[in-house]
């Protein structure tokens, strides 16, 4: 754990603080709701709650707060996003709404893995508490997992998992995620062969993704078709691919694994700019689409290199700041920067896009959980002054038209003069008002 | 070690329309499909649904949840007012006598949207016979059922058509970075309201009862 200033201490367990607050504007009756803005499709009408990724971020960020503070509120609330998977898990072992910017469609990748890894994280801290509802939310993910995972997605031939049932695809970042589930249901199983036979020749397939040797040492394909490999290379998604690596070395003590996750940093660090952001993609041919970058989502490069620290990676001030100065004073995280500049790739001028500032609880829940993860054992929040939810009223932009954008406690909106082109009461599975201008996938 | 010794599964009875099947419907689709769940879900009432074709209706019904669907392929009779009528894909078969029934079945402040596919639908993956109706047809039937037209999109442009080719034709030769920005330009133009609609390989009619 790093060494801290109170003072810098004490503005991270304001932005926790600040987060969960926000967090507990976006619920609704079935779990964590609202739009999502995505680099290659964004889900602005359906607004009902998502049974994906956003809860591996939500329950890890709310099982630190506990760890660290031991208040049995954070236990709590990761206990309460766990049944909202357990309420919403479908027969088949899949979760409804669990495909992101593609809700409200289930069998989302790697969203379903993430979730059953969230699960498992809980599962594990009530397992080692000894409180016997973790059962519930262990079964809930192996159900997942065996059903669907295993059942429908693992390829014998390929020894990996497809990101298609009906064809051969491989998704390097999905499938870490979903080994970092594996381990853990091995282990509370005490079930060797999900690893032996599952977790480690994915892991290996996620190797075999890996450039060796020149600039691109390091970076991991984005995805493959059978033998045909894309040859992009997103930062943010070879981030997720660490924490399978790490764990994988801790279990095997093979160095391949901790050296390509190491490689995988350090092209990642490679291409950090000064203000400690991150480009979208990069090229074989050396070629960045620099925006849109990502802002909360930075905590999964964060956690990553934490991960590392004990290998040898510093920490990363510059990429912490970048995402705590997206925190907007309503407590959620700016999505991007540059959404706008998509297609020219110029630098963006005027005032954000009307995605970059949309505050995303799938991607906020990555600052979220990164946060938690730089606070120290022996907090007691319960001391800190807990803030208040703040509206939040900007200038921004969508198809070239201003406008203002408004967070409340009850809505998202967005206006030009006296027309509303968007606008969400929280709460509600779909957007109340979608212009022309908002109908953008 | 946790070991159960009975599992407590919950399942619920939700649809089970999945991300394959998802992906297996067009952009156009998905855009329609949420302009009709959003009119829906804000009028909060019984969906009528008729349907030419039942082709991709999985994903359309899965985004009316929870709201009751009734389905109708030819008799309206039974049927009480709603609020939401959506009209998938007409067909020139008896289409003006459809259009009367349809209205005949709209509550005052019921909106009736109409699904159709313009003359460049062969630019999309799902495609129809040549019986389906026109956006002319259907502005002259809406017309005559004492309804007009107060919203229109089209899913699919001219121009997302050329950059849709720009990418494929950068990706086929290695211009990776390209090929993303040409797929950008084409979702950034995927939309449009203006009369060039009849090309879009799909559009929507939002229409209500005039007063």
């Amino acid at each position: 754990m790093p060494i801290k200033s109170t003072t810098q201490t004490q503005q991270i367990i304001q932005a926790v603080l600040r987060a969960d607050a926000w967090f507990d504007t976006m619920r609704n009756s079935d779990g964590y709701a609202g739009p999502v803005s995505h680099w290659w499709e964004s889900c602005l009408q359906y607004t009902g709650a998502g049974l994906d990724w956003r809860y591996e971020g939500i329950i890890a960020a709310y099982l630190t707060l506990f760890r660290c503070s031991t208040e049995q509120r954070w236990l709590d609330k990761a206990c309460r996003a766990g049944d909202d998977l357990i309420h919403g898990q479908l027969a088949n072992g899949n979760f409804r709404s669990s495909s992101f910017e593609l809700n409200p469609a289930s069998g989302g990748t790697p969203h379903e893995a993430a979730c059953s890894l969230g699960l498992l994280l809980l599962a594990q801290e009530l397992h080692e508490r000894k409180h016997v509802s973790g059962i519930h939310y262990a079964d809930t993910a192996e159900y997942n997992i065996r059903s669907y995972w295993i059942g429908r997605l693992w390829d014998a031939k390929a020894a990996a998992f497809r990101d298609d049932p009906e064809r051969a695809t491989f998704v390097p970042n999905k499938s870490a995620t979903l080994v970092e589930a594996l381990f853990l249901l091995a282990e509370l199983r005490g079930d060797q062969a999900l690893i032996d036979r599952y977790a480690l020749p994915t892991l290996d397939a996620i190797l075999r993704h890996q450039v060796c040797g020149g600039n691109l040492d390091g970076a991991i394909c984005q995805n493959s078709f059978g033998t045909h490999k894309i040859e992009k290379y997103l930062p943010y998604y070879i981030a997720r691919c660490i924490p399978a690596l790490v764990l994988g070395y801790k279990h095997t003590k093979r160095a391949v694994y901790v050296d390509a996750a190491l490689r995988a940093m350090r092209f990642i660090l490679r291409h950090q700019y000064e203000d400690g952001s991150f480009p979208q993609a990069i090229y074989p041919d050396g070629r960045i689409n620099r925006y849109p970058q990502w802002i909360a989502a930075i905590g999964d490069i964060l956690r990553a290199i934490e991960l590392l620290r004990p290998h040898g990676i510093q920490t990363n001030p510059a990429a912490l700041a970048w995402m705590l100065a997206g925190q907007q004073p309503s407590g959620g995280f700016a999505t991007a920067h540059g959404f706008a500049s998509q297609v020219l790739q110029s630098h963006p001028g005027g005032p954000p896009d009307m995605r970059d500032i949309l505050p995303v609880c799938g991607w906020s829940d990555k600052a979220f959980r990164a946060l938690t993860t730089q606070l120290a054992a022996g907090l007691s929040l319960d001391e800190t002054p807990y803030p208040a939810f703040t509206p939040f009223t900007t200038t921004a932009q969508l198809r070239n038209k201003r406008g203002s954008w408004h967070e409340s406690a009850t809505a998202f909106s967005f206006s030009t003069g006296t027309r509303t082109i968007y606008r969400w009461q929280k709460g509600h599975a779909w957007a109340d008002v979608c212009g022309r201008e908002a109908l953008w996938k | 070690m946790i070991r159960t010794q009975q599992p407590s599964y919950h399942y619920s009875s939700t649809a089970q329309h999945t991300l394959v099947q998802e992906r297996s419907i067009s952009l156009a689709q998905r855009y329609a499909f949420d302009v009709c769940a959003s009119y829906a879900h804000s009028a909060g009432d019984t969906v009528l649904l008729h349907a030419g074709r039942t082709e991709a209706l999985a994903a359309l019904k899965m985004r009316l949840e929870p709201l009751s669907i009734q389905i109708l392929s030819t008799h309206l009779s039974t049927v009480t007012t709603v609020q939401t009528i959506i009209w998938y894909q007409p067909t020139i078969v008896q289409g003006s006598e459809t259009a009367l029934a349809l209205r005949r079945v709209m509550a005052q402040d019921a909106r009736l949207i109409v699904i159709g596919s313009g003359l460049l639908q062969r630019f999309s993956t799902q495609r129809m016979a040549g019986t389906q109706a026109s956006l002319a047809m259907l502005h002259t039937w809406l017309a005559a059922a004492g309804m007009s037209v107060e919203l229109r999109y089209g899913f699919h442009t001219l121009q997302s058509i050329a950059w849709g080719f720009a990418a494929q034709y950068c990706e086929r030769f290695g211009q990776l970075a390209l090929a993303d920005r040409c797929q950008y330009a084409m979702r950034q133009s995927y939309v449009t309201s203006s009369p060039l609609i009849h090309l879009s390989p799909m559009y929507i009619l939002v229409a209500r009862l005039c007063r």
